[in-house]
């Protein structure tokens, strides 16, 4: 039935809370629970996996890069998946409401590599 | 046409937030709304249901009630009720919220105002289709390519040329309720009404007359028979397939029981506020997630059922195969294991969350359909649920007694109470609130905590059944066979019609096949022409 994702549901909300978290605004959340109550209070939206268990903050600062690596179980099951018929890469919502058409991923694996290429290193800024 | 109140017009102390303030017009610093928000949080945290027995299935997931019949109680929603005030209105001044669905359950939320009688110039090509007397439908893509290939299973959807709207992709839809198309999921259950009258035209045409011989009248005559057939059926599916799935037994049997004595004895057409309100026990049915076919070996995700509609997603239209409902996935036929709705309860899937889809609605700048569902609610005179069930209980003593959510009111504020009070520090919830609400919680939220807290989240309680169950029960009572066909009969196109030019099928021959949405499934297999594909249609 698929891989089970984190999924975010009001993605700009969210990055106003992690800018928030960044800016040292609000205090990072020391638990899951307390992570799944700030985002709650905010109107966030978040579904969380049951098998997800801790929580890790990481911030980037002026010397060190941070490279984000998937994790090896996960990463095998989505290219196992994406490369079955009709496998489909999800995408967020809001990439194709903002930009008012759909994406076309005609090669999966490839769009999901240059994913991973994007976020594993992104400094998110 | 007003809507009213159940039972009777409750006293201004028997009113839910009769102790409160209402909502104001001063929105952003509204107590109220305030509270609303908080509450609303209240209802994305999962509900915790008991972890599921069976393998394969989620705790949250319905074994009693297949997730199709979430898309056709909306159907059934929309036939009867039409509110005439938006949400975002509701508590302004001056605003007096009327139900413009004059007649519940006869299908004019799908037919509209039906044959309007004055086609001229009418092609060869439309009488030898029947077109006069049919619905349209859209054909779906398959591959991005629309040709002869793509059955016609969407709803009709065309680029707004030459007019004032936004002329970029297929934003206008022909049909008679644009609420149906609100989602993929309810347009899709739209187009099977569709094809059901189309069919149902072309079978009563079978054997009678060339198209091309006969007047407007009888395309008219065949337009209302048909109708006539597509209402009873649909009649039908709700009491012996909707109704009895939904409704707690007791309150099943009470209503369907030969010498019905309903709780208001009131004559009249008018739809309950409760109704209206206790209503929405749809949303919490929404799945997060739904398996629509097996083209593509994925599911798809709630936000997108909801993004992918004339207005959401115009460029992704008609819809493609990912959208083609197989419907032995949603209804159970032959054996099919259909995905299941969510378990009835307090609790909304996260997607109802977003502001693409439920952007705010007031200053408060809060997001979400359980905010909007809860502002209704406080905008709304409804019964306050004490009072209410207190009611009740003078009537039909018997159908309190069955629940102690009901009969006993220190245990009923107590379990409501702590159910607000978990997770308190996420949805902010002040000990003030949680007295105050689980006293005189918003009838939706008893109706929902009512179905988790006594029925599993499996079926409605017995105060959502009656709620529920009693205006539909009355709706279908009164809107008699024999009155529908007297009725049309007046029409100007019938009574011009000659004897000889009706068509002779009756009307019963669709009503003794279908009585559940699976036989209709199966019915419309057989009989609606080339509905397969490569997506299968059952």
């Amino acid at each position: 039935m698929g891989i089970e994702r984190v999924g975010v549901v009001n993605h700009r909300m969210l990055g106003e809370h992690v800018k928030a978290w960044a800016r040292g605004a609000l205090p990072i959340p020391a638990s899951l629970q307390e992570f799944r109550g700030q985002l709650v209070l905010a109107g966030v939206g978040v579904k969380i996996p049951d098998r997800i268990s801790r929580i890790i903050f990481v911030q980037d600062d002026e010397e060190t890069l941070v490279v984000r690596l998937p994790c090896r179980s996960r990463l095998k099951e989505a290219e196992a998946e994406l490369s079955a018929q009709g496998g489909s890469y999800p995408l967020p919502s809001f990439y194709e409401q903002t930009f008012a058409c759909r994406a076309r991923i005609t090669q999966p694996i490839a769009f999901q590599s240059a994913r991973i290429g994007d976020y594993s290193i992104a400094q998110c800024v | 046409m007003t809507f009213c109140s159940f039972i009777r017009e409750p006293e201004p102390h028997e009113r839910y937030l009769s102790g409160w303030r209402r909502l104001d017009g001063e929105q952003a610093s509204c107590p109220l709304r305030a509270r609303l928000a908080r509450l609303s949080r209240r209802m994305y945290i999962p509900y915790r249901w008991p972890p599921s027995q069976s393998p394969g299935t989620e705790g949250w997931e319905n074994p009693n009630i297949p997730a199709g019949y979430t898309y056709f109680a909306q159907f059934v929603a929309h036939d009867t009720v039409r509110s005439s005030v938006s949400t975002s209105e509701l508590g302004c001044p001056g605003q007096k919220n009327r139900n413009a669905r004059l007649a519940p359950l006869e299908l004019h939320t799908l037919y509209g105002n039906g044959f309007d009688g004055c086609l001229t110039g009418m092609t060869e090509t439309d009488r030898e289709q029947l077109r006069p007397s049919k619905l349209s439908l859209g054909q779906i893509s398959i591959g991005e390519k629309i040709d002869e290939s793509c059955p016609f299973r969407d709803i009709p959807r065309a680029l707004p040329r030459y007019t004032t709207a936004n002329p970029d992709g297929l934003r206008s839809v022909s049909i008679a309720d644009d609420r149906n198309d609100n989602s993929a999921l309810i347009s899709q259950m739209t187009m099977l009404f569709t094809l059901f009258h189309n069919s149902v035209v072309d079978h009563m045409n079978e054997g009678n007359h060339l198209p091309e011989s006969v007047s407007q009248a009888y395309f008219a005559h065949l337009f209302d028979r048909a109708r006539d057939a597509c209402v009873i059926a649909y009649r039908r599916i709700v009491r012996d397939d909707l109704m009895k799935r939904l409704l707690h037994p007791d309150a099943y049997a009470f209503y369907t029981h030969s010498r019905l004595d309903f709780l208001d004895p009131r004559e009249g057409g008018a739809l309950t506020f409760e109704y209206a309100q206790a209503l929405r026990f749809g949303h919490a049915m929404v799945r997060p997630h739904y398996r629509v076919n097996d083209v593509l070996q994925r599911r798809e995700e709630l936000i997108d059922v909801l993004l992918t509609t004339s207005r959401g997603r115009p460029w992704r239209l008609p819809l493609d195969e990912s959208w083609a409902v197989q419907w032995s996935k949603f209804f159970p036929i032959a054996g099919s294991q259909p995905n299941r709705s969510k378990r009835i309860g307090p609790s909304l899937s996260p997607d109802f969350l977003s502001d693409l889809v439920f952007d705010r609605i007031d200053e408060t700048g809060i997001v979400g359909l359980a905010y909007r569902d809860l502002v209704n609610g406080a905008a709304s005179p409804v019964w306050s649920v004490t009072p209410l069930i207190e009611e009740i209980r003078k009537r039909k003593p018997r159908l309190i007694q069955a629940s102690r959510l009901l009969s006993d009111a220190d245990y009923r504020q107590a379990a409501i109470g702590s159910w607000l009070a978990e997770d308190n520090a996420a949805t902010g919830l002040t000990a003030e609130d949680i007295q105050d609400l689980s006293q005189d919680p918003p009838l939706l939220v008893f109706v929902l905590f009512e179905a988790a807290h006594e029925m599993h989240g499996e079926r409605l309680g017995v105060l959502g059944s009656i709620l529920v169950g009693e205006p539909i029960f009355k709706a279908l009572q009164q809107g008699a066979v024999g009155k529908i066909a007297d009725a049309r009969s007046m029409t100007d196109t019938a009574v011009c019609l000659r004897e000889a030019d009706r068509p002779h099928v009756p009307v019963g021959y669709v009503t003794d096949e279908i009585a559940s949405m699976s036989d209709l499934g199966e019915f419309l297999q057989e009989r609606a022409g080339s509905v397969n594909s490569v997506i299968p249609f059952l």
